[in-house]
């Protein structure tokens, strides 16, 4: 039987190759790292009152790590940073040739992001249409489409690439947790997996050299 | 008059220059050996100069003082010395310093020791260094520059982005000589120079922390790459000097753990995280967070807080692992002498020297295991 269709997830590994997810387990961890840092560093931040915007330094220190991957290029998107709907702040839209990824931070994995209006108009749906030409249209179309970069909660527990659903409260295709990703350094399992040589070399005698080339012209 | 015993008149085939080299490298004043002597310093100097011979018995005593077997003052030396074209890279003082004179005369004496090697009929590595003559600085490298080069040195040398195994190995692979020996400054870690066309790499035996030994190790091959157009006059000014040191510094950070491999496994200062990428990389702790905050992962504030913290913790100068991961020690120039010795094309040590160098100083060249060291026989009295 042949793989079912699935243009959520063909999006998703179009535009955000498994090759560049290991770096985003780590982004958000240092992320993570320098939110919980600023508590350390800064007296206001450690108010009752100051206590509760952990989550929104969170979500700006995750969008400067990726603008920074971006800018390194070790990401191949286009960093932006768009205005809100309202014209109340901006946040981070990494621009890959046929999406506009966000990230957000939610409270579970499969979580769809609150309402966004540019999520309702760059969403599509996963099914085909009835009738041929509007999928004809659909694949015509080169506007790019929304994908989300999920991360949460509190300490870090998960992180997937997911296409949200246009309309309802729902995520179409989600990845596999790519915290799961190798990325962490275990003390007790990384020995030996370095590169080059691992001994001095051995030289060789003037003649072994010579009668070795003696016995290949010989051969 | 009684007449004792007097040494056969060999001091005229002494060469006086070894008497200055001698001295030299053991960062002795002509007034220092003078004394030792009891005789004036002008004496000494006539020494050094040839325009006066010892006699014998004042070069049994020099040979104490100065540490060398007789022979050494009388080792003409076979090698054409005046073909050596020698650059160093080193980070302190004029070259007129007590200290890099006596580093010119021990590095003088492994090339003679490697031209006795060749000459004796072993093949080295032909010497691999990459040149990399299209990425011009301008004044100095950027650091960019510098990650765009330590990457190309290493796919110059096929490795891909990999903690590098063994560092030591690695440049003696690629034709470096490498040797450990006692420098003997807090001031230099390690030292590189082209000695007639061959790279030398001498790194500290003082420091006892294997990975900051093999980041010495990655800093001098950066001066092999980066800095051949800088002279030893250039060196003079202080201004290069940091310049070099702060480019060599940038490259070996970013050919030990090149960039997007941090990116990737890098995510936070805590002491744990570190000492599994220091265990994995085989970098130091503080090393790994500085390279961190070179690339952005981390801000100064966050590099400042680590070093807070492991100052409190004491481990600025001793770091976790420093006690377990094990020393790289050279090898090359000591398989290449003992194949020599085993077939005898060279002879084996006696119990103090071996060809004119002191068993002391071989042990410096070959690194390894030490030769042949027996205690002089001594004499006692045995009732009887």
């Amino acid at each position: 039987m042949s793989e079912a269709h699935n243009p959520a997830a063909e999006l998703i590994e179009t535009e955000f190759p498994e090759v560049y997810r290991p770096l985003v387990p780590s982004a958000l961890k240092r992320a993570y790292a320098s939110a919980d840092q600023a508590y350390e560093r800064l007296d206001f931040l450690n108010t009752p009152s100051g206590r509760f915007h952990r989550g929104d330094l969170i979500v700006l220190a995750t969008e400067l790590e990726f603008e920074r991957l971006i800018k390194e290029r070790h990401l191949p998107f286009e960093a932006c940073w768009d205005d809100y709907a309202s014209p109340t702040g901006k946040h981070l839209v990494m621009r890959s040739p046929g999406a506009q990824i966000t990230i957000n931070q939610v409270e579970y994995p499969h979580q769809k992001p609150r309402l966004a209006v540019f999520r309702k108009l760059f969403s599509v749906p996963n099914t085909e249409y009835l009738f041929e030409e509007w999928n004809e249209e659909r694949k015509k179309d080169d506007s790019k489409k929304h994908l989300v970069l999920l991360h949460g909660h509190a300490h870090l527990r998960f992180a997937n690439i997911a296409f949200p659903h246009p309309t309802e409260n729902k995520l179409i295709w989600w990845t596999d947790d790519l915290l799961k990703l190798p990325h962490e350094v275990a003390q007790d399992n990384t020995k030996a997996k370095g590169e080059g040589p691992i001994a001095s070399p051995e030289p060789e005698l003037v003649e072994e050299v010579i009668k070795t080339v003696r016995d290949t012209e010989g051969r | 008059m009684i007449n004792v015993i007097r040494f056969p008149d060999r001091a005229g085939g002494a060469v006086p220059q070894r008497f200055a080299d001698a001295r030299v490298a053991l960062q002795l004043s002509r007034a220092d050996v003078a004394r030792a002597l009891d005789v004036t310093g002008t004496t000494v100097g006539y020494y050094e100069s040839g325009d006066r011979k010892p006699d014998m018995g004042i070069i049994l005593k020099l040979a104490t003082i100065l540490r060398q077997p007789v022979s050494f003052f009388f080792h003409e030396g076979t090698i054409d010395v005046s073909k050596k074209k020698v650059r160093f890279f080193r980070s302190i003082g004029p070259k007129s310093n007590k200290l890099n004179l006596a580093l010119d005369v021990r590095t003088n004496w492994l090339w003679e020791f490697v031209q006795t090697l060749l000459q004796a009929g072993i093949r080295l590595p032909t010497p691999n260094v990459p040149l990399f003559d299209d990425v011009h600085p301008d004044g100095e490298y950027l650091l960019k520059q510098i990650e765009y080069l330590a990457s190309r040195t290493r796919r110059y040398w096929n490795l891909s982005d990999g903690p590098i195994n063994n560092m030591v190995a690695l440049l003696e692979s690629q034709g470096i000589v490498v040797c450990r020996f006692e420098i003997g400054s807090e001031k230099i870690d390690a030292f590189s120079c082209w000695a007639d066309g061959r790279p030398y790499v001498i790194l500290g035996s003082d420091k006892s922390s294997a990975v900051r030994s093999r980041f010495d190790a990655a800093h001098e091959l950066a001066h092999l790459i980066l800095h051949r157009d800088i002279s030893e006059d250039d060196l003079e000014s202080k201004g290069v000097r940091d310049r070099i040191e702060r480019e060599a510094n940038w490259f070996a950070g970013a050919f030990l753990l090149p960039r997007g491999s941090l990116f990737r496994e890098f995510y936070s200062t805590r002491a744990n995280h570190l000492k599994g990428l220091k265990q994995r990389w085989l970098v130091s702790m503080q090393a790994i967070a500085h390279r961190a905050k070179d690339i952005g992962a981390i801000d100064e504030n966050q590099y400042v807080a680590f070093r807070i913290q492991m100052t409190k913790r004491k481990e600025l100068t001793r770091e976790p692992l420093d006690d377990v991961i094990p020393i790289e020690r050279p090898g090359l120039l000591f398989n290449a002498w003992k194949k020599l010795v085993d077939k005898g094309r060279l002879p084996e040590p006696d119990e103090s020297e071996w060809m004119g160098v002191s068993l002391p100083v071989l042990r410096d060249h070959i690194g390894g295991p030490a030769p042949r060291n027996r205690a002089p026989p001594s004499l006692v009295l045995v009732d009887g």
